[in-house]
């Protein structure tokens, strides 16, 4: 089902102040989130903090009438009521959105098996962004082996 | 046949859902399209709780659509297996 459906629905469960658990898709947040293999749980927090990784709607600034685009992506910085995010996995590009454009931070990640991962703020993987693109290689790579044994 | 506890209908777009719902948690893995056929069939369910036969289910179809009794119980066999098979009855 379309996005455009599927995530102000979701936005209204966690409104209502219920967590809700799906799986993302793409790999923009890698190599802490594996699209259509992980799953993860959001909640409606009343604040947020830089490493926090939030669902959000980015407005479509060059188009308001295009439809929203949205992300699972991690904070990087916050100025007042501006929030902007990254991608784990993405080198370059960041978005900009507000508090209100927020519909859910992550608070948990599950791997196929059940097993949680763990949660935590990317403080490391931030400082590694100069070699970030090694870094992705090899994931990518040792994906690829994993997933050639099983 | 009997439907599982644990997953609630939801009319979501212009479509109806079958979400994974804990107390305080809402799956949308366990996300499953339904017809409204099978939207209703469910509602049938949920209101009368325990268990539900074939039989049941193709009176309930001649009851709210236009259809004929061997039609009815043929499709509801077939709604009842597909259920079972993916998890949301026994």
């Amino acid at each position: 089902m379309d996005n455009d459906i599927l995530i102000p629905e979701m936005g209204a469960l966690l409104q209502q102040g219920r967590d809700v658990r799906f799986t993302p898709s793409g790999f923009s947040m890698r190599p802490f989130i594996e699209g259509e293999r992980d799953t993860v749980v959001l909640r409606k927090c009343a604040t947020f903090r830089v490493g926090d990784i939030v669902l959000a709607q980015i407005p479509n600034l060059q188009s308001p009438i295009t439809n929203p685009q949205y992300v699972l992506h991690r904070i990087i910085a916050i100025n007042d009521k501006l929030i902007t995010l990254q991608g784990d996995g993405n080198l370059q590009g960041t978005e900009q959105c507000t508090t209100n454009d927020i519909y859910g931070t992550v608070v948990q990640i599950y791997k196929p098996n059940g097993q949680t991962k763990c949660l935590t703020r990317g403080r490391i993987w931030f400082y590694l962004k100069p070699i970030r693109r090694i870094l992705l290689k090899i994931y990518r790579k040792l994906l690829k082996l994993q997933n050639n044994t099983l | 046949m009997k439907i599982k506890k644990g997953f609630k209908l939801r009319p979501i777009g212009d479509e109806w859902m079958l979400l994974g719902e804990g107390a305080d948690q809402v799956n949308f893995d366990k996300m499953i399209t339904f017809n409204e056929t099978a939207a209703f069939l469910w509602q049938q369910c949920e209101k009368h709780k325990g268990d539900v036969t074939a039989d049941m289910m193709a009176d309930w179809l001649c009851d709210e659509y236009d259809v004929t009794r061997d039609i009815a119980l043929e499709d509801a066999k077939l709604i009842i297996a597909d259920w079972i098979e993916i998890g949301i009855a026994v």
